[in-house]
């Protein structure tokens, strides 16, 4: 009975209480249920809501809040792509999103052909790696000029940050896995000064049969790695220095997949892929599917890699290469988190996508045989299964996209004539997935 | 028979609910787990029409939890079924007014009703805009119009 009672004059005191603070009220300010309702929030919505109070900003802001969420939405959707012109340093923007919604598409298009900028720069940014939501670019700004200024922007949160000087790199690459760490890591491929070197020179251990001796230059690499909680460029002293094949010349094609950078070449005779795994430290390289044209009839040899593109969506790599336009075959090869085999994943027919979309066949201007005109823009693996993965294209005035189950295919976009280059097709340089975060850089 | 659970809102009204749906609030499983429920228990910041809605959560969340386990022997189109017509029950459930959705929230919170708390959290943000969240929270705006404009450009996308 007392204890009834003492409820009783409990409660209009409370109720007295309420009277007063709004349920509203009390949840606005309690901390940990306003978060709470936060963490539901689009990444996009969230940002909005900075906007709100500076209170809400704060907490928005909050590294321990942006991480969590991040961590927790990874794999975080891929909003769109940014397509780089083979002419000029501007930046298309294909939005993945408002798939229903072709206008909106249009509308974003059309504000989007500014080129990628940060605010106070003076001169336009170049993208070389999109990881997670984290883009790694460089500029010719002062203070070093040459492109030597590199930088880690958050292209949603507008935040970037300088990296240190470096000189003499060869190749960089951005990790960043917020499942894993809210820091990132940029590692550096650089050549070692030989009479240092020498003496703790061993090859790359190789998981196919590349790099024979013959090949190997005297030249020798190093890896250098700048973190953001750790700081400065350092060597690896645990990773001696290693030799690549002589062909490699260019390694600006960059992933970060399966825990490790991924530096790949292209050489007439050689597709590689140097693989640095970032918490084992161990080098291999990783062969390439081999596509098997009719290599042994033909005297002259194909004209190899006319198109490649490769990409990790989800967990998994995936690569594509045509070396036929006249061919309407296009394979897409994936290799999961084994990091061992090539599968081949998909097929696509291009035939009924170019009877749907006839600019796409164009005659060859040497050998008048009718080509296919596109490339390879992006590559979607679906969230739940197969159903939803999709290929996006790039066709003469348009991107498309192409759902490998059901088959179908939709226009995402069109493009002025002069993006690429109306008669004379070519698709754009290279694309970065743009994927909204509040990673903090 | 199982066992009865004694709640009185903060109205003093009481409110009997099996043991298995009050085991649904963490914070009432606690108590029960320390043996001290006895004579009911009361909810001082829980009103009377919030606590109607809660227990109707925890009753309908533990019915199709005892149907799923039911069916769990043949996964079939059935139990998808049953996922789906749950989802629409929530979706039903929570289409109330903007204060007792407050009030539901903050219930799942002091009872810890995770399920609960986080289907309140989802439907309030949904398809807001800042002005509209200025007024659900009753906050006032402390930006001054130039620093507004400053984080409305901070944050204006690259296709915005």
């Amino acid at each position: 009975m007392s204890s009834c009672s003492r409820t009783r004059t409990k409660a209009p005191r409370s109720a007295r209480i309420r009277v007063s603070s709004s349920p509203a009220k009390i949840v606005a300010d309690l901390d940990d249920v306003l978060l709470h309702i936060l963490s539901f929030l689009p990444i996009k919505t969230l940002i909005k809501c900075k906007r709100v109070s500076k209170r809400w900003r704060s907490l928005i802001t909050n590294p321990d809040f942006s991480n969590r969420i991040i961590s927790s939405k990874h794999p975080l959707p891929i909003s769109g792509l940014y397509l780089k012109g083979t002419r000029d340093i501007e930046y298309r923007f294909v939005s993945l999103l408002n798939d229903d919604d072709e206008e909106v598409n249009e509308q974003l298009l059309s504000l989007s052909s500014s080129p990628l900028r940060f605010a106070d720069h003076p001169t336009p940014i170049i993208v070389m790696q999109s990881t997670n939501g984290l883009l790694l670019c460089k500029c010719t700004c002062p203070p070093n000029h040459f492109n030597r200024n590199f930088y880690v922007y958050n292209p949603t949160t507008k935040q970037k940050t300088l990296l240190p000087r470096i000189i003499d790199h060869v190749a960089l690459s951005l990790a960043f896995d917020p499942s894993k760490s809210p820091h990132y890591k940029v590692f550096c491929l650089r050549k070692s000064s030989i009479s240092s070197s020498v003496s703790s020179v061993s090859p790359v251990s190789s998981v196919s049969s590349v790099s024979p001796v013959s090949s190997v230059s005297s030249v020798f690499y190093h890896i250098e790695v700048y973190s953001s909680n750790e700081g400065p460029w350092r060597r690896l002293v645990s990773v001696s220095s290693f030799a690549l094949p002589q062909t490699v010349t260019d390694l600006s094609n960059t992933v970060f997949w399966n825990g490790a950078v991924h530096w790949f070449w292209f050489g007439p005779n050689s597709r590689d892929c140097l693989s640095f795994d970032i918490d084992t430290e161990e080098i291999k390289t990783l062969s390439l599917p081999f596509l098997d044209h009719h290599q042994d009839d033909e005297e002259d040899p194909p004209d190899v890699g006319t198109l490649r593109f490769i990409e990790e969506s989800r967990g998994n790599l995936y690569f594509i290469e045509v070396n036929d336009l006249s061919s309407p075959d296009l394979s897409v090869y994936e290799m999961n988190r084994t990091g061992l085999t090539w599968f081949l994943k998909y097929h696509v027919d291009l035939e009924p996508l170019a009877a749907a979309f006839p600019e796409m066949i164009r005659t060859e201007y040497y050998t008048y045989r009718k080509i296919y005109s596109f490339s390879v823009i992006g590559f979607v693996k679906g969230e739940t299964d197969a159903e939803s993965s999709y290929i996006v294209l790039h066709i003469p005035n348009k991107a498309v996209k192409y759902y490998f189950i059901s088959k179908t295919f939709k226009k995402l976009c069109s493009f002025e004539t002069s993006d690429d280059g109306g008669e004379n097709f070519y698709g754009f340089g290279r694309s970065f997935q743009f994927i909204e975060s509040l990673a903090n850089v | 028979m199982s066992k009865k659970i004694i709640f009185e809102s903060s109205e003093g009204e009481s409110f009997e609910v099996d043991e298995a749906v009050a085991l649904e609030c963490q914070t009432i499983k606690n108590m029960i787990e320390d043996d001290c429920t006895d004579g009911g228990i009361p909810l001082a910041n829980v009103n009377s029409a919030t606590l109607t809605k809660v227990i109707d959560y925890c009753k309908k969340h533990v019915e199709a939890a005892a149907a799923a386990e039911a069916n769990a022997g043949d996964k079939d189109i059935y139990g998808a079924n049953k996922d789906i017509e749950l989802k629409t029950w929530d979706e039903e459930f929570v289409k109330v007014d903007q204060p007792l959705l407050f009030d539901l929230m903050l219930a799942a919170n002091f009872l810890i009703i995770p399920g609960l708390l986080d289907l309140t959290c989802k439907t309030m943000m949904r398809g807001k805009t800042v002005l509209q969240i200025r007024e659900i929270f009753h906050i006032k705006k402390d930006y001054t119009d130039a620093e507004e404009a400053e984080v409305r450009k901070e944050n204006a996308w690259a296709f915005e």
